[in-house]
């Protein structure tokens, strides 16, 4: 990249926030996943005017422009190839929290957990859940419609965006939705935002919508089935009864193996899987519903159900699941979290699937995740260093996505396409739908500024994510 | 990116343990919000995300030192929450540590690190020349010329001089180890004539179970009074106080600034002096600092295994326990069993030493003993007691930044309103409370102490008042 530019986006933003030493290429060259790519250059403005300026500059260079929030996807969805790396952590401001229209306004860099805590004080709640909530910006969370386990009751980031302001690749600044929950004017543009991965336009205002809090008292639904078969009609019937819980995870049995040191009474040595659930209830309703849950589980041949409302006994199986990432990063320093998601009534044959995977491709394949969503997470644990694994890695992971596929489901639940699964594109969206996909990011994006090389296949720039370092 | 340096493969093997430890990272962001350099300063490279992938980078030939790295790691604080944040437990400590002492090897000539080796290793690792180091620079701040110097300072706003001016301002004017003439008060053992392995003659030896004494340099050189407080407390919890002749500074700050030989030169003196190595080992070494008792924990993988040194560094780690723990274990009650009389209680903001808790774990034991006092409130600071910013020297070494993390720290400090105390458990975060007392204008309205100084104090005073101090 030349002087100019770095100069012309220095005058726009001040020294201070234009960035290009070589740390700081290399520290704002990753995500959370494997795949890393330097930028060019590093900037962090201050306000949607800047966000504009730095824009014109990017037009008049002809230079892509990445946006990220704190750097916490699982698809590579913020990572750069070459270019500006649009970092919008400055903005980070909560404008308004409006009690008496149940919603808040914010800055696409607000963290997620901030603006949870700062509603929270106001007796409000805003309830998606991502796991980095954190860490992760709002901004972020709309960019890929992040989920998390509350999802399956609560639903997913997009369905508490009441509006945005968005900024085109032309500089134009657009409004979108308003400040209420229902909005029937005119196209839903919010909702093509949504998930958009900065693709379409650079998100630098969210207006959300609140909710009164949960029930206050929590329970723990926890079920363990010897075959997957029993798991996935219990899956079913939970999503389908009227005193569904809040949340409904599942945990394979691979994943059991690794954490048998926290295993919970609740739960038995060797099962095939288990089911935790969270209940958020009235007290005086939660062990009614808790022995319904219970019965629904056993009915659906489960080897024990035990509905939990003990607070001790309650983290007791909550730790058993906080320990399995560090002791699955025991077992070997690259961790591959997929996203897969298929509808709730193929999750017993999509287990099959995954188990089959594993043994063909001998892979360290786990299962847990948000099964109440379908949104199963695959993960794979080996060695990036190891070429031979990550061939078969690479083979797993196609496996995967065609079982996902072959039963109805799609790529990715909660963490977008971003980098690493434009190459499963084509088989999962149909040919007339993904150009009309493409016919709207031309439409908005006519030279391709904004995250070029991300969620669709063969892009100009796909040849340099072959080429790219991984890190 | 940047041509590799020369003898890079060298680099490239000193750093691997390093860079292996940093290939653990799943880069999933966890530790940002733990990190107050983060907090404060927004950038990636001074996250422990970013510096172990700049390690990473580094030992793989893709950026160099001078390229931000160095700056990166320099400005890390070591206060290691983010190994607390960790959702895979990767060791930070082990790739900070491992690519400092690579950085301290390239930077072995240039004046600065060779004028900070010196001072560290002659003057801070010794109480008598600290304190008195630190007299003549109080009083230089305090003196005309200090005064004068403070003004001329004011107009290099971004420098190092005025930063590090406020934190000397903040310095004891009074400290340095008690005259030997107060024993048995003094446990100052230092300058005993006595003999490595021997222990002081003041002790009463009888049934009781034996605590030796670690005191520290900073410790007994700045807040020697903290030193016999602990010793107090553990004699009315029923132990005999020893305290060995002959020790000396941990080294925990010479490990952590890129000099591992001297630290594990200490480490040696002080397996000597308490008896490890030969004599009658005591079954509980008791300290009051976080840092030292922190690095007494890790050292032990300064000696190859299978030697007797690190079978005595690890016997020493076994049974080197912090006082707060000590005290709770062995079923001390405070001897003020008074009721408070309808008056408010002391509000304690009880500020932790990171390394107490977040390389020793000690967590718990701190609040309990404080919460047992009749008439106090004990809090944690609003944010849950992050880095002061003191971290070792930091704050002399990179005063702008410490700063700015002492602000934040103050402001989670007084976010209830300023309490009546800060408690700390370590010396360096004494000195930095101070500073920040004076820094957030709550001089003369909050006081500050340590854990077994405080409880020390409190307990004597609602003995005299019969009824609680506040």
């Amino acid at each position: 990249m030349s002087e100019t530019i770095a100069r012309e986006l220095r005058s726009v933003l001040g020294p201070d926030h234009v960035l290009s030493s070589p740390a700081d290429l290399v520290t704002y060259g990753y995500d959370a996943t494997y795949v890393s790519h330097l930028p060019d250059v590093v900037v962090f403005p201050n306000s949607t005017e800047q966000v504009r300026q730095v824009l014109a500059v990017a037009r008049a260079h002809h230079v892509p422009v990445f946006t990220r929030g704190s750097g916490t996807g699982l698809s590579g969805g913020s990572v750069p190839l070459g270019g500006i790396a649009l970092v919008m952590t400055r903005m980070n401001r909560i404008l308004e929290i409006d009690r008496d229209n149940l919603l808040a306004r914010v800055q696409a860099g607000v963290v997620t957990a901030d603006l949870q805590e700062a509603v929270r004080a106001q007796g409000l709640f805003y309830p998606p859940d991502p796991g980095s909530a954190r860490i992760s910006t709002i901004g972020g969370n709309v960019a890929e419609n992040a989920g998390g386990p509350r999802s399956f009751h609560y639903g997913t980031t997009g369905r508490y965006v009441l509006g945005l302001e968005v900024v085109l690749a032309d500089g134009t600044v657009l409004k979108t939705g308003g400040k209420t929950t229902k909005n029937v004017t005119g196209y839903d543009l919010t909702s093509l935002f949504v998930g958009s991965e900065g693709t379409l336009g650079i998100v630098t205002e969210v207006t959300l919508r609140l909710l009164p809090p949960p029930p206050p008292a929590r329970g723990t639904l926890v079920a363990s089935f010897a075959d997957l078969a029993a798991l996935g009609r219990a899956i079913g019937a939970l999503a389908a009864h009227p005193a569904r819980p809040t949340s409904l995870e599942m945990i394979d049995r691979h994943c059991l193996a690794v954490v048998d040191d926290y295993r919970p009474p609740e739960i038995p040595a060797g099962v095939a899987g288990a089911l935790l659930c969270e209940v958020l209830d009235w007290p005086e309703a939660l062990q009614r519903r808790l022995r319904e849950l219970e019965e629904v589980c056993r009915e659906a041949g489960a080897v024990t159900a035990a509905g939990v409302s003990d607070v001790s006994a309650q983290r007791r199986v909550w730790a058993m699941r906080e320990a399995l990432s560090p002791a699955v990063a025991r077992i070997k320093p690259t961790k591959i979290s997929e996203d897969a998601t298929v509808p709730i009534a193929a999750i017993p044959a999509f287990l099959a699937d995954l188990e089959e995977i594993r043994a063909l491709r001998r892979v360290n394949l786990l299962v847990f995740g948000h099964a109440g969503d379908g949104n199963l997470h695959p993960n794979i644990i080996c060695d990036e260093r190891d070429a031979d694994e990550m061939r078969r890695v690479q083979a797993a992971i196609d496996d995967i996505f065609a079982a996902a596929l072959a039963r109805g489901g799609t790529l990715s639940g909660e963490h977008g396409i971003g980098l690493l699964k434009r190459r499963y594109m084509t088989r999962a969206v149909p040919a007339e739908t993904l150009a009309a996909m493409r016919r709207l990011k031309s439409l908005l994006d006519p030279h391709n500024l904004l995250n070029p090389g991300k969620v669709f296949p063969d892009e100009a720039r796909s040849q340099r994510q072959k080429g790219g370092r991984t890190a | 990116m940047s041509a590799a340096a020369p003898h890079y493969g060298e680099t490239a093997a000193r750093l691997a343990v390093a860079h292996t430890e940093a290939t653990r990272c799943i880069h999933c962001g966890f530790c940002l919000p733990a990190c107050p350099t983060y907090q404060v300063l927004g950038l990636e490279k001074h996250s422990p995300r970013g510096r172990i992938q700049l390690v990473k980078a580094w030992t793989e030939g893709r950026v160099a030192p001078g390229e931000g790295v160095a700056e990166a790691l320099d400005l890390c604080l070591g206060c290691r929450a983010c190994e607390t944040a960790c959702p895979v437990d990767v060791r930070y400590g082990l790739i900070l540590e491992t690519a400092r002492d690579e950085l301290a090897h390239h930077r072995a000539r240039q004046p600065g690190q060779v004028l900070l080796k010196a001072v560290l290793r002659h003057v801070a690792a010794h109480p008598r020349r600290l304190a008195l180091a630190a007299r003549l620079t109080a009083r230089l701040v305090q003196s005309a010329a200090g005064r004068q110097l403070l003004r001329a300072a004011a107009h290099w706003p971004d420098s190092w001089l005025p930063a590090a001016l406020t934190f000397a301002r903040a310095l004891p004017a009074q400290s340095g180890p008690p005259a030997p003439t107060s024993r048995p008060a003094a446990v100052s053992g230092l300058e005993s004539a006595a003999r490595p392995g021997e222990h002081n003659t003041w002790v009463v030896k009888h049934a009781k179970p034996r605590a030796a004494l670690f005191t520290g340099c900073a410790q007994a050189g700045l807040f020697p009074q903290v030193n016999e407080a602990t010793a107090a407390l553990l004699r009315a919890a029923g132990f005999d106080v020893l305290v060995p002749a002959g020790q000396v500074c941990c080294g925990a700050l010479h490990r952590h600034q890129g000099d591992p030989g001297h630290a594990r030169t200490l480490l040696l003196r002080n397996l000597r002096a308490f008896g490890f190595l030969s004599g009658e080992p005591p079954e509980m070494v008791v300290f009051n600092a976080g840092g030292c008792l922190a690095w007494i924990h890790e050292a032990v993988g300064v000696f190859p295994p299978g030697t007797p040194e690190r079978a005595a560094a690890e016997q020493l780690a076994a049974r080197a326990k912090d006082i707060a723990a000590v005290l709770l274990e062995h079923g001390w009650t405070p001897a003020c069993g008074l009721q408070n009389g309808g008056r408010r209680p002391l509000r304690v903001v009880y500020q932790p030493s990171c390394h107490l808790t977040h390389v020793c774990g000690v967590t718990e034991a701190p609040l309990k003993v404080l919460r047992a006092l009749p008439g106090v409130a004990v809090a944690l600071p609003a944010d849950g007691g992050a880095c002061c910013g003191s971290a070792g020297i930091y704050n002399a070494l990179h005063p702008q930044v410490s700063a700015r993390v002492l602000e934040r720290k103050m402001a989670a400090i007084a976010a209830g309103g300023p309490p009546d105390v800060i408690v700390t458990s370590n010396p360096g975060c004494h000195l930095q409370m101070l500073a920040g007392v004076r820094q957030a204008g709550l001089a003369g309205q909050v006081t500050v102490k340590q854990l077994p100084e405080f409880i020390h104090w409190y307990v004597a005073q609602s003995q005299k008042t019969k009824s609680p101090p506040g």
